[in-house]
């Protein structure tokens, strides 16, 4: 009998309704639970609403209405200063466009959340040192990101979300600007890393190819507040 | 060579646009000066070449026996000068008939030779014109004239009979002397050549035995001929116009004080003024047509430069592609940069050969190429056009190498050299600017009015701003640096994040370097054109306040002091003497006041300028001996006086000769020409001596007297129906030089003070968003926003800070250098002056820079750019809902 994991993050009825001359519901009232390293994939079609359940999860985006309990905390009610705390220590973020800060080096965008974080230079060194070596980028240290490829971005943005060693990564089409090649690759590194280190990922993707390396699969539909 | 073609070919359309864009800069740019010119021309050739107007008349009224001693000496004396001669004699000299019938009414006028050559019928000896009302029906034949004595050879023909507008134009030059000439009925005109031979061959004698003690009025018209002045700076015309009446006037006072017998002699002089007046009309008139082109050419120039620096950037990227291909057939960066460069200066050559072209063809259609202005205000006006051509041109090319076209590492060297390249060539020309200023300048020092400035003065001023303008182009480059390193520092303290912070502003601001850059220079011209302003009001409350010596200043005969003193109370006015006298150093004006400390209390100084003491101590000085002489510095140096040497001042004696006391220069001030008018602007300052009173003959007196205490109008009446006062001086008496340019600058230091905060605040906002788009990536990874929000702010302000005090430094150390070269010709110094004016542009930019945050949030929606969306989820962070 399988030990009864822990759950990490649960969604209660969360709406998203974006507003404006038209308004539009991107989250009709999502219910979603989360154990604790479990990889998870949530696909469905474009503007279905994916990646603001996402941004919901990442504390970017305050919800309509609903709860988002990260290890039993309800981030909806965070302040900024709450919010800040918890995208530096609980999360990671993986984004389709990498999201790397162009006018640091490589080193220094994975250095920074350790850095904000208050970590202890020789600490934040050693994990340097191992994120570089397990992602390969040795080489590209002490370049600014637009000098690599997308693959080669796409893995130092790993290594920034992971730099604190966040219990949950969060990743946003991470494979939406690369080939095949690259994407197999950041889909088994994502995977590999977040075994490794116990992290729960909640990955949103269109590609089919991303469900390989998931424990679970959730698909969004129009079906209104379908628990998933 | 093959480069040079394949770069040409590829950049043909951008050659052919760049092209049109400069050389419609320049054609439009010049030819609106051209028209300005052509209007400065017609207004300036009126003016000088075709001023009929004497600039100083003279009657004098005398006995005929006096005028024929002094006629000879009186023509040796003013032979230098162009003045036309009006004579009319005792017409007891001469019988007219007409008709047989005698005319007992008429007069007997004698015409100098600059009359006679220039009226239409030249006279010979012997010959008359007879002019007159009612002569249509009268014959030559029917006129006789003779002489009323026995003379030698001096029978008179009648040639002429004129009407009474034939002489008009030199009869009535001017509407002052004219009713008192008493040109009217009929006239018997001869030369003066004519008459003083019959005087020779009859005798001087002859004459006096029938019209000795007869009255005889010499008017006398001067012109100063001012034709050579043409093609000459208009102010040195003003100058020398100055100087000439001065010297005139002074030759004829020198004239007649010489001549003892002519205690009977009554003289009228006028020194009229029009053209000083209609010169100071023209001005204006063509201030104000300058500032409608100037702005006109601005806007038109902006318009086109940055049309020009639009395409030239948006043909990097083309350019950027057409590179990379050459590059990656073999050629090199360097080779292909320097190709550019010599492509655009080429271009730009060209553009200029050919606007020039055209400005001569359109010049010498408008007639005015033979005109020294106009050719040096085109050429100016293509070398300043140039540099911002070249400018652009060049920082374009720049633009190029940084672009990150290759990614290797070593093609950083290519940007660095470049860089090296664009500031070599930036550094060369400022030099070679500097050397062109100063021998243009030295060699120029006539027509620009500079003969008192020395070489090292030239070379201070054009070094001073030739520093000015690399300070301008160099330190909102440099000022970064600096700034960022003080930030760095600052926020050292309170967060440990502070490189990554300082990084993400830096690269923020980096990326709107250009928007800095323009914020810069709009901080540096509100600050030069505010500094500008502050400092020409105050020196023109200075001008203002330092001509009154009073409330009034009143000059009389000397003679008329004793009756003047009684009626306006000795207690409650200041009196002092002037003697003017011709030195071997020339014509100077000596004042000796009788109370300097009085003279010192209602005078006004601004602040200290005396060089050794005080003002006070200066005064006391003066007023504890009569040993001691003050003067302005422009004299004492001109006559290469130093402080502390004795001095020799002329006065005249009893005797009427002229004798030179020694007196000690114990300072200079070098505004005190100002207290009075410029007429007597070169003086020495001495105290009156009581007891020498009596044995001394001034000219004149000058009485200032304080409103407050007396009534100044029943004064000027009284003295006016007494004859006993020559001129007043009052405050509005003589306008300030500068007035309309200080008029011209009060609409736009308003403007730019009312509209650079809004371009500041528009800045401002590009800055934040920019600096927003930095910190995403760091708030993202955990940073609060209250220290995003904090950190910009504090940035900003620095930032502000830093550049808007440079921009107001630079700007009064450039100004501080126009003052330099400014006050080398006024008498009264311009000294800067900063008021709360002109610190409210830096003020208000740092208001802004502190509340910018909260001023972006109260722009409506529609105004607001777009953000640069780095990804979706950024957009979900702009409002949480």
């Amino acid at each position: 009998m399988s030990k009864k994991k822990q759950k990490i993050v649960r969604i209660i009825d969360l709406v998203h309704v974006y507003k404006g001359k038209v308004e539009t519901i991107a989250l009709p009232g999502i219910n979603l639970t989360i154990s604790k390293g479990e990889r998870v994939v949530i696909r469905g079609k474009s503007g279905i609403g994916k990646s603001t359940l996402l941004h919901c999860l990442a504390g970017i985006l305050k919800p309509t209405a609903g709860k988002i309990l990260v290890e039993s905390k309800n981030i909806v009610d965070f302040n900024e200063d709450q919010l800040a705390e918890y995208r530096r220590n609980t999360v990671g973020l993986v984004y389709q466009s990498y999201n790397l800060a162009p006018f640091l080096t490589v080193k220094e965008n994975i250095e920074f959340p350790m850095i904000i974080a208050k970590v202890e230079k020789e600490t934040i060194d050693k994990r340097v040192e191992e994120l570089v070596e397990i992602l390969e980028i040795e080489r590209y240290l002490n370049q600014k990101p637009s000098y690599l490829s997308g693959g080669e971005q796409q893995r130092v943005a790993i290594a920034v979300a992971l730099a604190n060693k966040p219990r949950i990564v969060l990743a946003d089409e991470p494979t939406g600007n690369l080939d095949v090649e690259n994407s197999l690759m950041v889909y088994e590194l994502l995977s590999q890393m977040c075994i490794v280190y116990n992290t729960t990922l909640i990955t949103v993707s269109h590609d089919p190819e991303a469900v390989k390396y998931a424990d679970r699969e959730i698909i969004l539909t129009k079906i209104k507040s379908k628990d998933l | 060579m093959k480069l040079m073609k394949i770069i040409v070919k590829g950049q043909k359309k951008a050659i052919i646009i760049e092209y049109t864009v400069i050389l419609l800069l320049l054609i439009i740019t010049s030819f609106s000066f051209s028209f300005y010119l052509s209007e400065y021309h017609d207004e300036w050739s009126n003016l000088v070449l075709s001023s009929e107007d004497p600039d100083f008349e003279v009657q004098i009224e005398q006995n005929f026996s006096c005028y024929l001693s002094n006629n000879a000496l009186y023509s040796n004396h003013f032979n230098n000068y162009n003045y036309q001669n009006i004579v009319i004699l005792p017409n007891i000299l001469a019988n007219i008939k007409i008709k047989n019938e005698s005319i007992q009414v008429f007069n007997l006028v004698l015409i100098n030779s600059q009359i006679n050559d220039n009226s239409n019928y030249s006279l010979t000896y012997n010959e008359v014109i007879v002019q007159g009302d009612n002569l249509v029906n009268v014959k030559i034949n029917d006129v006789s004239v003779d002489w009323n004595f026995p003379a030698v050879n001096g029978n008179i023909t009648t040639v002429f009979i004129a009407n009474e507008t034939y002489f008009e134009p030199v009869f009535s030059p001017t509407t002052y002397l004219q009713a008192k000439q008493g040109l009217y009925g009929i006239n018997v005109i001869i030369t003066e050549a004519f008459f003083f031979k019959v005087v020779r061959d009859t005798g001087s004698s002859v004459l006096e035995n029938v019209a000795a003690h007869e009255i005889t009025i010499v008017n006398s018209f001067f012109r100063m001929n001012k034709t050579v002045y043409f093609n000459l700076l208009p102010n040195l015309l003003k100058e020398n116009y100055g100087e000439w009446t001065k010297e005139l006037r002074g030759n004829y006072f020198q004239f007649y004080d010489i001549f003892p017998l002519n205690s009977e002699i009554q003289i009228t002089i006028s020194f009229n003024d029009i053209f000083n007046v209609s010169m100071t009309k023209m001005f204006q008139k063509m201030n104000s047509l300058l500032v409608r082109t100037l702005f006109i050419v601005i806007v038109i120039s902006s318009v086109f430069l940055y049309s020009a620096f639009a395409y030239l950037k948006q043909n990097q990227k083309e350019f950027g592609k057409i590179m990379q291909i050459l590059n990656s057939r073999g050629g090199n960066y360097s080779s292909i940069s320097k190709r550019l460069i010599s492509l655009h200066i080429w271009n730009t050559t060209i553009c200029i050969l050919v606007s020039l072209l055209a400005n001569f063809v359109f010049i010498t259609i408008m007639k005015i190429n033979d005109w020294s202005y106009s050719q040096l205000l085109i050429s100016i006006v293509h070398i300043v056009a140039f540099i911002p051509i070249i400018a652009i041109q060049i920082n374009s090319i720049s633009e190029i190498g940084l672009r990150p076209i290759f990614k290797e590492e070593k093609k950083k060297l290519s940007y660095s050299k470049s860089e090296i390249l664009s500031i070599i060539i930036q550094i060369v020309s400022v030099m070679l600017g500097l050397l062109a200023i100063t021998v243009f300048w030295t060699i120029n020092r006539t027509s620009l009015q500079s003969e008192n400035l020395s070489s090292s003065s030239i070379w201070y001023i054009s070094v001073s701003f030739c520093l000015f303008i690399l300070l301008l182009f160099i330190i909102p480059r440099f000022l970064m640096h600096p700034i960022e390193r003080l930030f760095r520092r600052l926020l050292e303290f309170f967060t440990p994040i502070h490189l990554y912070l300082t990084k993400a502003l830096v690269s923020a601001f980096k990326s709107k370097k250009k928007l800095l850059t323009l914020s810069f220079f709009l901080l540096f011209f509100s600050s030069l054109l505010t500094s500008s302003y502050t400092t020409l009001r105050n020196h023109q409350s200075q001008f203002y306040e330092s001509m009154e010596l009073a409330d009034i200043s009143i000059i009389t005969e000397a003679s008329t002091i004793t009756e003047i003193i009684p009626i306006c109370s000795r207690d409650n006015c200041i009196v002092s003497y002037l003697d003017s006298t011709f030195t071997d150093k020339g014509y100077i004006n000596v004042i000796y006041i009788e109370d300097p400390i009085k003279f010192y209390e209602n005078a006004y100084f601004p602040d200290e300028l005396f060089n050794e003491f005080s003002n006070r101590d200066v005064f006391n000085l003066l007023n504890l001996s009569s040993n001691n002489v003050i003067t302005s510095s422009s004299l004492a140096n001109s006559v290469g006086y130093k402080i502390g040497e004795n001095i020799s001042i002329p006065r005249t004696n009893t005797n009427l000769n002229v004798e030179y006391n020694i007196k000690e220069l114990i300072d200079f001030a070098v505004f005190l020409p100002y207290f009075f008018p410029q007429e007597f602007s070169e003086w020495f300052l001495l105290k009156y001596d009581k007891n020498e009173s009596n044995s001394t003959k001034f000219q004149y007196s000058i009485v200032s007297i304080m409103d407050k205490n007396n009534n100044i109008n029943s004064l000027i009446s009284y003295l006016d129906e007494n004859n006993l006062w020559y001129s007043i001086i009052s405050d509005d008496y003589y306008e300030y030089p500068n007035e309309t340019l200080v008029a011209a600058l009060q609409l736009p230091v308003l403007l730019m003070n009312i509209a650079i905060p809004f371009m500041l605040i528009i800045i401002f906002i590009d800055l934040q968003r920019a600096c927003n788009n930095n910190l995403r990536f760091l708030k993202l990874r955990g940073m609060k926003n209250s220290l995003s929000r904090l950190t910009f702010t504090s940035w900003l302000f620095i930032f502000i800070f830093s550049i808007s005090f440079t921009s107001l430094i630079i700007a009064i150390f450039g100004l501080n250098t126009i003052v330099y070269i400014t006050n080398t010709k006024y008498g009264l110094p311009v000294q800067l002056s900063l008021t709360g004016l002109n610190y409210l542009i830096q003020v208000v930019a740092l208001i802004f820079s502190i509340f910018v945050p909260l001023i972006a949030s109260l722009i409506p929606k529609i105004f607001r750019k777009k953000p640069q969306v780095l990804n979706p989820i950024l957009e979900g962070e702009v409002k949480n809902e």
